[in-house]
């Protein structure tokens, strides 16, 4: 329709009169703090449901940590891991990209880095991990140029995989893995495989040292087994027992330092000691070990009945840290939101969670289990693991089951 | 239970009354959301969307993996979590999904 002046100028007069009648958006508020996998299911649910959903998320494009390492191997392009949050908005989010700076629970209002203030009825923060400066002697965030963490996915992706791809020949990868707990606890072992097989097509006399200051790890037995059987030669653990819970680096020199033993390297990816994101904490939300604590039953924080903490960030008890669980967390979150909130029916909390690891071509392995509150906590109901023994079909269905979940999460997370 | 079963029974049985009011469809909603984590619209043959499944085909594919006849790591295990009333309130959601 074309706008007349005449018409235009009869509008806004009739506009006028009318306002009166406009009603203000009286729809609760809940503002959330983070888009990924826990803040977006979040978010989506949320504004599926009769209430004002504002996303706090700084990045444009977001890049899946899950399914990162798959890059690495040559299975994925970095770009397949990149969603943008338009789904979401045409969802009715309203989508704010900018960085949460601080959070007044007392007044309910969140101050954006931008200097916007926001205020909610209820808070959901799901901002993450972020790391533990010291974990690694030697090691920074400013060092990350010289030994990436690719451990929040995006430009260091790209870093790791750009440095393998550089390495010289016969040269050294030297993978240094962080203590419990951290995200994805199978990422690390994976990161080892996808690596080695990208080595094996293209530096096959490349080695790759992995030093874990733990004397176990997720799935460990699946991938000893495709240490030896993909990568014969290739792959050494070297784990506390011979001093790698002592590890310093020195990345100007690049060289990493085992109890004393000084081992020089071409590539280190130093994933470090983690916690809960930087907006959990100047929340005042953690606890002594950094992570946040919430009741079982609905995500809801200890220190604040306003507040959800979904996620990596949260300390709740059996689930690892991973997408899955996440975007598991918030849909519960999201449930007990709605019923207080909107006075909506309220069911018990189930929570459920799968890994999946690629082992190397279409050779892929799975963890999982569910969960529910017992004893002030998120307890395992019952877990299942891949067999060692499985044959080769099967664990080309698990690959395919994994590619399937991945379309299915971000789908639900961004579409 | 019989129609007939005497009133002082139910009255001393609330969770038998409870469960006279069948399967309760928006539990089934519940439940099915934690599904749609894989089950998704965009689900494949492996991971078949499970909003639009015929609700005894569902029931039929739950008891099996419960029974060992199907085998799949997960869903085996998934359906020993699901109590006979979870798997009811499943099928009764599916079939009001069907008829919209």
């Amino acid at each position: 329709m074309k706008l007349h002046r005449r018409t235009l100028i009869g509008g806004l007069a009739a506009g006028a009169l009318a306002t009166p009648m406009i009603a203000a958006d009286t729809r609760p508020r809940v503002v959330v703090i983070g888009g990924g996998a826990g803040g977006a299911t979040a978010a989506r649910h949320l504004a599926d449901g009769g209430v004002a959903v504002t996303l706090i998320e700084p990045a444009r494009r977001y890049y899946t940590c899950f399914f990162s390492n798959l890059y690495l191997g040559g299975f994925r392009d970095l770009d397949d891991l990149a969603h943008g949050y338009g789904g979401l908005a045409a969802r009715g989010v309203n989508v704010i990209h900018d960085r949460a700076a601080d959070v007044d629970r007392d007044a309910r209002r969140v101050t954006l880095a931008g200097g916007a203030e926001l205020s909610y009825d209820r808070l959901i923060v799901a901002p993450g991990i972020d790391f533990v400066e010291g974990s690694v002697p030697g090691w920074s965030v400013a060092a990350q140029n010289a030994m990436p963490h690719a451990y929040r996915a995006g430009s260091q992706t790209r870093l790791l995989r750009e440095q393998l791809a550089a390495m010289r020949e016969g040269g050294v990868f030297a993978l240094i893995a962080p203590p419990n707990p951290y995200r994805c606890p199978p990422g690390p072992y994976e990161r080892v495989c996808m690596s080695a097989h990208y080595l094996s097509q293209h530096n096959p006399s490349a080695k790759i040292l992995v030093i874990d200051p733990k004397d176990s790890f997720s799935k460990q037995g699946l991938f000893e087994a495709a240490w030896r059987d993909h990568y014969p030669g290739m792959i050494e653990r070297i784990g506390p027992d011979f001093g790698a819970d002592k590890v310093a680096v020195d990345p100007d020199a690049m060289v990493v330092d085992i109890d004393g033993m000084a081992e020089d390297v071409d590539v280190c990816n130093v994933i470090p000691a983690q916690k809960a994101g930087r907006i959990a904490r100047i929340a005042g939300l953690t606890d002594a070990a950094g992570w946040a604590p919430v009741h079982p039953e609905d995500m809801r924080s200890r220190k604040d009945d306003a507040v959800h903490v979904l996620g990596d960030a949260a300390n709740q008890g059996d689930m690892p840290k991973s997408a899955f669980s996440a975007n598991s967390q918030a849909k519960v979150a999201a449930q007990a939101i709605r019923a207080e909130l909107l006075d909506a029916p309220r069911h018990p909390a189930r929570y459920a969670n799968t890994c999946w690891s690629l082992l190397g071509p279409e050779d892929g392995v799975k963890v999982g289990a569910a969960y529910a509150p017992e004893d002030g906590r998120i307890a395992t109901l019952d877990s299942f693991l891949s067999d060692g023994d499985e044959n080769a079909e099967t664990r080309r269905q698990t690959w395919r089951e994994s590619i399937d979940w991945y379309r299915a999460i971000t789908a639900e997370m961004f579409g | 239970m019989s129609a007939r079963a005497p009133l002082a029974a139910l009255l001393a049985a609330p969770v038998a009354a409870a469960a006279l009011a069948g399967p309760d469809p928006e539990h089934g909603a519940w439940l099915g959301a934690h599904c749609a984590g894989c089950h998704a619209e965009s689900g494949s043959a492996a991971m078949p969307p499970l909003e639009g499944m015929d609700p005894d085909a569902f029931t039929a594919a739950i008891e099996a993996y419960r029974s060992g006849e199907r085998t799949h790591l997960a869903m085996q295990m998934f359906a020993q979590t699901l109590s006979a009333s979870d798997v009811a309130d499943l099928a009764a959601w599916l079939a009001e999904e069907d008829t919209r």
